[in-house]
């Protein structure tokens, strides 16, 4: 029989000792769920650490082509950034190496030590692991109790990248959560976005006409209103003002809206996944498993994106794309698909003379891009105009002509089978130099319009139907310090006229507007 | 008197269909003019002739028909677009001669064509034009005035 003061002590002796477990158990999943968030390299972009004692190791600078921008060429030493800060800018192969593209800032405070960036630097993904153990280490023994305190204090994610889950999630325990609704201040800030963009007519724009046509001086061709490039900043993606379907936004795809300087550390294959499954449900939702291609499904399902924003039916036109053209785990053969989508666009939109000018202009890449990117904005047709104009991207066919669109993309299809389409998207935007072997000197990547299947095209009894006008293309393109080269697909140019419509209104990349269904 | 209207219109009917008839394949050509537009004309005399559909990828002269319940019209069909990426489709599209007036009156789509099978368009002919419907809906019109 125990007294009650010898109850009283094993009750707080019980109490301890659960705390202690509990406490122990706490930095156990933190532990944990650190590393596994280590062990998923998309999933730091956006997040920001504080630098104490711990040095980086591996560290190798990036050196950004055409900027004058006095940066660091060598590693620096760990005194500049002792009590600094180290900011995960983006996943980044370097030779293969899979790592990250970082900022890191020096405090200011340290001698020799500069406040503010001092360079952009690679750090393979083993040396960024070494240095959050540490990091996590030094939590722990800091402070025990208030370790979730310490966690978020410490590790601050970008707060726009609710998509991403930051460490103040992984602390809650469980594997890392499904991205959330953003706040209601960020879902305001996207709202204001959309108010912001420029509601001023388009510019006069002037340009050559080819052919021996008359110079056409004119309003830029837009269909309602400015448009802006969002996403990556390519111009693959952009958002339109008095957008009439802008109330119909798709939660999770804040990320389509946002500018490319909003989106860095926040675009990302997680937030891309999340929207694009958001979007799914939504244009899929109340229909069977096994969907079937008949017209009134079809009709139903095209209804459905083609009812949806700008932005998220450019994003929806360009995956869907490339999940049943290209699905293929070499990124360049999607990305390239891309490039003869976004090429039908221009055409279609008759942009082709602005972007060749842009390109011409003698800018530095970026500023090529950036022109690119502005022109792009400008068009009457999206991507998805462009995907589901009848017969061009056969995925999207009618049952007779033996389309799988509800195959490839129906509720069926998991999640994760959209890996190599969002990595294609993201591959996209970091493809600057095209090369290109085949064709002539005068081959055009952005008069690309035509491609097959090269299965298809070795298929028994199957001719190459453009190969007598021209010859088909390889393509091949340096990211990051690799070099990707297609050869699932068959490319080829001067196949189509650009850029003019006939007197019946058929423009070789657009047939019709889909939108009369 | 009745007899001989009946027979004189005969004669003209069985004229114009020898006319119609005569008609073949090598009497129609394409040329490409520099201005890159693909012109499909009648041979003799050669001034009679259509622009074709502008942004083509493979003209290429198939055959020359007639149409049960198109009187007076002959179709030269040709080879407009191949289009598609792993199903690949044929598109193909007839240039519409007019025999009473020796002249082209117009160029709509004919059929389309995936591996083996062909799937024509749907064509329509009343008084005043031809129509052609695709899912129920009419894709293009020519106008027989």
């Amino acid at each position: 029989m125990k007294s009650p003061s010898e109850k009283f002590i094993m009750t707080k002796m019980t109490r301890e000792r659960l705390s202690y477990a509990a406490a122990t158990l706490v930095f156990i999943i933190t532990s944990f769920n650190l590393q596994a968030s280590c062990s998923n390299i998309e999933s730091l972009s956006g997040c920001s650490f504080s630098v104490k004692r711990s040095p980086l190791s591996n560290l190798i600078p990036i050196t950004s082509q055409g900027s004058s921008e006095q940066r660091i060429i060598s590693a620096p030493s760990p005194e500049l950034y002792k009590n600094g800060s180290i900011r995960v800018v983006s996943p980044y192969v370097l030779n293969k190496m899979k790592g990250y593209k970082v900022i890191i800032n020096g405090n200011g405070k340290n001698p020799g030590s500069p406040k503010g960036a001092l360079g952009e630097f690679f750090i393979p993904q083993n040396a960024m692991t070494n240095f959050l153990q540490v990091q996590t280490a030094t939590v722990a023994s800091e402070s025990f109790g208030d370790i979730e305190y310490m966690l978020s204090s410490r590790y601050q994610c970008n707060l726009g990248s609710l998509y991403q889950p930051d460490p103040l999630t992984l602390t809650q325990g469980g594997l890392p959560q499904k991205p959330k609704r953003a706040p209601a201040e960020i879902r305001e800030n996207i709202r204001q976005q959309r108010r912001r963009i420029n509601r001023s007519p388009a510019a006069t724009y002037e340009r050559e006409q080819t052919r021996n046509e008359a110079t056409e001086r004119g309003q830029a061709p837009v269909a309602s209103g400015a448009s802006t490039s969002t996403a990556d900043g390519s111009g693959l993606i952009n958002m339109r003002e008095d957008d009439p379907n802008a109330d119909n936004e798709t939660e999770g795809c804040e990320v389509l809206r946002n500018g490319a300087e909003e989106n860095e550390g926040i675009l990302s294959e997680e937030s891309l996944t999340q929207c694009l499954s958001n979007l799914r449900e939504k244009i899929f939702a109340g229909m069977p498993r096994d969907l079937q291609n008949t017209t009134a499904n079809r009709d139903r399902v095209f209804k459905r994106m083609v009812n949806l924003p700008n932005e998220e039916q450019e994003f929806l036109g360009a995956i869907f794309t490339v999940k049943g053209e290209a699905n293929d785990s070499n990124p360049i053969e999607g990305a390239m698909v891309l490039k003869v989508l976004s090429n039908r666009r221009n055409n279609a939109n008759a942009l082709e003379d602005q972007i060749k000018a842009c390109e011409e202009s003698g800018g530095s890449i970026i500023e090529i891009q950036e022109c690119n990117a502005k022109v792009n904005a400008e068009g009457k047709y999206n991507l998805l105009d462009i995907a589901i104009d009848p017969m061009q991207f056969s995925m999207y066919n009618t049952p007779e002509l033996e389309g799988n669109w509800n195959t490839t993309l129906g509720p069926s299809v998991p999640e994760e089978n959209f890996g190599n389409s969002i990595r294609s998207f993201l591959f996209y935007s970091k493809m600057e130099e095209v090369n290109i072997s085949g064709g002539g000197s005068n081959t055009d990547i952005d008069q690309v319009y035509h491609y097959n299947t090269t299965s298809q095209y070795n298929a028994a009894g199957q001719q190459n139907p453009w190969n007598s006008r021209t010859p088909a293309l390889d393509i091949s393109v340096e990211v990051d310090g690799e070099t990707f080269r297609t050869s699932s697909h068959k490319f080829y140019y001067n196949v189509d006229t650009h850029g003019e419509a006939s007197s019946d209104g058929w423009r070789w990349t657009v047939k019709s507007e889909f939108k009369n269904l | 008197m009745k007899a001989m209207k009946f027979i004189l219109l005969t004669f003209i009917l069985c004229l114009t269909s020898m006319n119609a008839l005569a008609l073949e394949l090598s009497d129609f050509k394409i040329t490409v003019q520099d201005n890159g537009d693909h012109i499909l004309s009648k041979k003799d005399p050669s001034e009679i002739f259509i622009r074709l559909q502008k942004p083509g990828a493979n003209f290429e002269l198939k055959r020359v028909f007639e149409k049960k319940g198109f009187s007076d019209l002959v179709f030269v069909e040709y080879l407009s677009a191949t289009i598609g990426t792993s199903v690949i489709v044929n598109l193909y599209r007839v240039a519409i001669f007019d025999t009473k007036t020796n002249s082209f009156i117009g160029d709509i789509p004919s059929k389309k064509q995936v591996k083996d099978r062909e799937l024509p368009y749907l064509w329509k002919k009343s008084k005043e034009k031809i129509v052609v419907l695709e899912n129920n809906k009419i894709i293009q019109e020519v106008s027989l005035k």
